[in-house]
Protein backbone atom coordinates (compact mmCIF):
# COMPACT_ATOMS: atom_id res chain seq x y z
CA UNK A 1 0.00 0.00 0.00
CA UNK A 2 2.91 2.41 0.65
CA UNK A 3 4.56 2.32 -2.51
CA UNK A 4 2.31 3.67 -4.71
CA UNK A 5 1.74 6.31 -2.00
CA UNK A 6 5.31 7.18 -2.66
CA UNK A 7 5.12 7.03 -6.22
CA UNK A 8 2.27 9.31 -6.44
CA UNK A 9 3.86 11.49 -4.10
CA UNK A 10 6.52 11.56 -6.37
CA UNK A 11 4.39 12.52 -9.45
CA UNK A 12 2.82 15.19 -7.44
CA UNK A 13 6.54 16.43 -6.44
CA UNK A 14 7.58 16.38 -10.49
CA UNK A 15 4.50 18.14 -11.89
CA UNK A 16 5.36 20.80 -8.67
CA UNK A 17 8.58 21.21 -9.90
CA UNK A 18 7.86 22.00 -13.82
CA UNK A 19 4.87 24.24 -13.01
CA UNK A 20 7.43 25.99 -10.91
CA UNK A 21 9.71 26.34 -13.89
CA UNK A 22 6.48 27.38 -16.34
CA UNK A 23 4.86 30.12 -14.76
CA UNK A 24 5.04 33.48 -15.32
CA UNK A 25 4.07 34.98 -12.54
CA UNK A 26 6.81 35.09 -9.70
CA UNK A 27 4.36 34.62 -6.55
CA UNK A 28 2.99 31.37 -8.33
CA UNK A 29 6.24 30.03 -8.67
CA UNK A 30 7.21 31.11 -5.08
CA UNK A 31 3.86 29.06 -3.95
CA UNK A 32 4.16 26.21 -6.09
CA UNK A 33 8.11 26.02 -4.89
CA UNK A 34 6.32 25.82 -1.52
CA UNK A 35 4.36 22.84 -2.40
CA UNK A 36 7.49 21.35 -4.19
CA UNK A 37 8.67 21.71 -0.87
CA UNK A 38 6.13 20.38 1.43
CA UNK A 39 6.20 16.84 -0.79
CA UNK A 40 9.57 16.73 -0.47
CA UNK A 41 9.51 16.86 3.29
CA UNK A 42 6.65 14.29 3.23
CA UNK A 43 8.68 12.50 0.95
CA UNK A 44 11.35 11.94 3.22
CA UNK A 45 9.12 11.38 6.56
CA UNK A 46 8.15 8.14 4.48
CA UNK A 47 11.47 7.47 4.13
CA UNK A 48 12.18 7.27 7.05
CA UNK A 49 14.46 10.13 7.70
CA UNK A 50 12.43 12.72 9.96
CA UNK A 51 15.21 14.91 10.99
CA UNK A 52 15.70 16.10 7.29
CA UNK A 53 12.07 16.12 6.90
CA UNK A 54 11.62 18.88 9.77
CA UNK A 55 14.41 20.99 8.48
CA UNK A 56 13.05 20.62 5.06
CA UNK A 57 8.93 21.59 6.18
CA UNK A 58 10.20 24.53 8.32
CA UNK A 59 13.09 25.94 5.84
CA UNK A 60 11.91 24.88 2.65
CA UNK A 61 7.82 25.13 2.89
CA UNK A 62 8.12 28.24 5.62
CA UNK A 63 10.80 30.56 5.90
CA UNK A 64 12.33 30.34 2.17
CA UNK A 65 8.62 30.87 0.52
CA UNK A 66 8.83 34.28 2.64
CA UNK A 67 12.04 35.48 2.05
CA UNK A 68 11.29 34.88 -1.84
CA UNK A 69 8.70 36.66 -1.33
CA UNK A 70 10.36 39.44 0.02
CA UNK A 71 12.57 39.24 -2.61
CA UNK A 72 9.62 39.24 -5.56
CA UNK A 73 8.60 42.47 -3.68
CA UNK A 74 12.36 43.94 -4.84
CA UNK A 75 12.13 43.11 -8.69
CA UNK A 76 9.63 42.75 -11.01
CA UNK A 77 6.57 40.64 -10.44
CA UNK A 78 6.21 39.54 -14.35
CA UNK A 79 8.96 38.08 -15.91
CA UNK A 80 9.26 37.35 -19.57
CA UNK A 81 10.91 34.03 -19.79
CA UNK B 1 5.03 43.90 2.85
CA UNK B 2 5.59 46.55 5.57
CA UNK B 3 2.30 47.69 6.14
CA UNK B 4 -0.13 46.64 8.67
CA UNK B 5 -3.17 44.68 7.49
CA UNK B 6 -6.18 45.07 9.35
CA UNK B 7 -8.07 42.27 9.85
CA UNK B 8 -9.54 41.08 13.08
CA UNK B 9 -9.39 37.07 11.73
CA UNK B 10 -6.24 37.09 10.35
CA UNK B 11 -4.84 39.11 14.21
CA UNK B 12 -6.36 36.96 16.02
CA UNK B 13 -5.30 33.43 14.44
CA UNK B 14 -1.71 34.92 14.31
CA UNK B 15 -1.10 36.20 17.28
CA UNK B 16 -3.09 34.14 19.80
CA UNK B 17 -3.24 30.70 18.21
CA UNK B 18 -0.66 30.29 15.63
CA UNK B 19 2.66 31.87 17.14
CA UNK B 20 2.29 30.56 20.82
CA UNK B 21 1.97 27.18 19.48
CA UNK B 22 4.66 27.69 17.11
CA UNK B 23 6.93 28.89 19.61
CA UNK B 24 6.26 26.23 22.29
CA UNK B 25 6.62 23.46 19.57
CA UNK B 26 10.46 25.50 18.52
CA UNK B 27 11.45 25.16 22.31
CA UNK B 28 10.17 21.21 22.65
CA UNK B 29 12.43 20.25 19.52
CA UNK B 30 15.17 21.90 20.94
CA UNK B 31 14.91 20.88 24.39
CA UNK B 32 14.40 16.99 22.96
CA UNK B 33 16.49 17.26 20.50
CA UNK B 34 19.78 15.06 21.23
CA UNK B 35 17.19 12.01 21.75
CA UNK B 36 14.10 12.12 19.06
CA UNK B 37 14.01 14.36 15.72
CA UNK B 38 14.92 17.74 15.76
CA UNK B 39 17.81 20.03 17.27
CA UNK B 40 19.22 23.36 17.15
CA UNK B 41 18.76 24.00 13.62
CA UNK B 42 15.77 22.85 13.24
CA UNK B 43 14.27 24.46 16.33
CA UNK B 44 15.53 27.81 15.16
CA UNK B 45 13.92 27.50 11.84
CA UNK B 46 10.66 27.10 13.36
CA UNK B 47 10.97 29.82 16.01
CA UNK B 48 12.12 32.04 12.84
CA UNK B 49 8.97 30.76 11.31
CA UNK B 50 7.34 32.41 13.92
CA UNK B 51 9.20 35.60 14.29
CA UNK B 52 8.22 36.15 10.46
CA UNK B 53 4.90 35.42 10.69
CA UNK B 54 4.69 38.17 13.43
CA UNK B 55 6.62 40.68 10.72
CA UNK B 56 4.31 38.90 8.23
CA UNK B 57 0.47 39.57 9.70
CA UNK B 58 0.88 42.78 11.94
CA UNK B 59 3.50 44.56 10.13
CA UNK B 60 6.87 45.81 10.31
CA UNK B 61 6.94 48.61 12.49
CA UNK B 62 5.07 46.79 15.39
CA UNK B 63 7.28 43.87 14.71
CA UNK B 64 10.82 46.11 14.86
CA UNK B 65 8.95 47.42 18.30
CA UNK B 66 9.63 43.52 19.22
CA UNK B 67 12.90 42.81 18.55
CA UNK B 68 14.91 45.13 16.52
CA UNK B 69 17.56 44.99 14.65
CA UNK B 70 20.70 45.26 16.79
CA UNK B 71 19.63 42.97 18.71
CA UNK B 72 19.63 40.27 16.30
CA UNK B 73 22.83 40.74 15.47
CA UNK B 74 23.26 40.86 18.99
CA UNK B 75 21.77 37.21 19.71
CA UNK B 76 23.17 35.97 16.26
CA UNK B 77 26.58 36.63 18.31
CA UNK B 78 25.62 35.71 21.92
CA UNK B 79 24.79 32.15 19.88
CA UNK B 80 27.87 31.78 18.46
CA UNK B 81 29.70 32.80 21.58
CA UNK B 82 27.53 29.95 23.35
CA UNK B 83 28.86 27.56 20.74
CA UNK B 84 32.61 27.90 21.77
CA UNK B 85 32.15 28.16 25.12
CA UNK B 86 30.33 24.40 24.66
CA UNK B 87 33.56 23.66 22.80
CA UNK B 88 36.29 25.06 24.56
CA UNK B 89 34.73 23.99 28.32
CA UNK B 90 35.99 20.50 27.62
CA UNK B 91 39.44 21.79 26.62
CA UNK B 92 39.66 23.83 29.95
CA UNK B 93 38.33 20.89 31.85
CA UNK B 94 41.30 18.63 30.49
CA UNK B 95 39.93 16.93 27.26
CA UNK B 96 39.83 17.50 23.50
CA UNK B 97 37.94 20.51 21.33
CA UNK B 98 34.43 19.42 21.66
CA UNK B 99 34.66 16.22 23.61
CA UNK B 100 31.63 16.70 26.07
CA UNK B 101 32.76 13.80 28.83
CA UNK B 102 33.91 16.14 31.70
CA UNK B 103 31.48 18.96 31.73
CA UNK B 104 30.18 18.35 35.63
CA UNK B 105 26.59 17.92 35.32
CA UNK B 106 25.72 16.70 39.02
CA UNK B 107 24.75 19.96 39.95
CA UNK B 108 22.08 20.55 37.47
CA UNK B 109 21.00 17.05 37.92
CA UNK B 110 20.47 17.81 41.65
CA UNK B 111 18.87 21.20 40.67
CA UNK B 112 16.62 19.91 37.92
CA UNK B 113 16.16 16.12 39.69
CA UNK B 114 16.92 14.60 35.75
CA UNK B 115 19.35 12.12 35.14
CA UNK B 116 21.23 13.78 32.70
CA UNK B 117 24.55 11.99 30.98
CA UNK B 118 27.70 14.74 30.70
CA UNK B 119 27.16 14.15 26.79
CA UNK B 120 23.57 15.19 26.97
CA UNK B 121 24.05 18.19 28.60
CA UNK B 122 27.06 19.56 26.07
CA UNK B 123 24.70 18.78 23.04
CA UNK B 124 22.02 20.66 24.61
CA UNK B 125 24.79 23.84 25.01
CA UNK B 126 25.71 23.86 21.58
CA UNK B 127 22.18 23.18 20.10
CA UNK B 128 20.96 26.53 22.57
CA UNK B 129 23.82 28.36 20.38
CA UNK B 130 22.67 27.22 17.35
CA UNK B 131 19.33 27.48 17.80
CA UNK B 132 19.64 31.77 18.80
CA UNK B 133 22.35 31.66 15.57
CA UNK B 134 19.65 29.98 13.29
CA UNK B 135 16.75 31.73 14.52
CA UNK B 136 18.22 35.57 14.58
CA UNK B 137 19.93 35.20 11.26
CA UNK B 138 16.64 34.20 9.44
CA UNK B 139 14.45 37.02 10.74
CA UNK B 140 17.03 39.30 10.17
CA UNK B 141 17.85 38.36 6.92
CA UNK B 142 14.32 39.00 6.25
CA UNK B 143 14.98 42.34 7.75
CA UNK B 144 16.95 43.57 5.40
CA UNK B 145 14.74 42.10 2.54
CA UNK B 146 12.01 43.79 3.94
CA UNK B 147 13.92 47.09 4.51
CA UNK B 148 15.13 47.15 1.05
CA UNK B 149 11.29 46.44 -0.87
CA UNK B 150 10.13 49.51 -2.86
CA UNK B 151 6.42 48.77 -1.31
Amino acid sequence: MIWWLELSLFGLLVVAALIALSVRDMIAAVATLSVYSFLAATLLALMGAVDVALTEAALGAGVTGVLLVGAVSVVDRRTPD
Amino acid sequence: MNDRYDSVILHFVARVVMIPLIVVFGIYVLLHGELSPGGGFQAGAIVAAALLLVRLALGNRQAALQIPQGLLIWLACIGLGIYMFGGILPLILGANFLDYAPIPVEWYNKFAGEDRTPRAMGILIIEVGVFLGVASVLVLIYDLIAGSSRQ
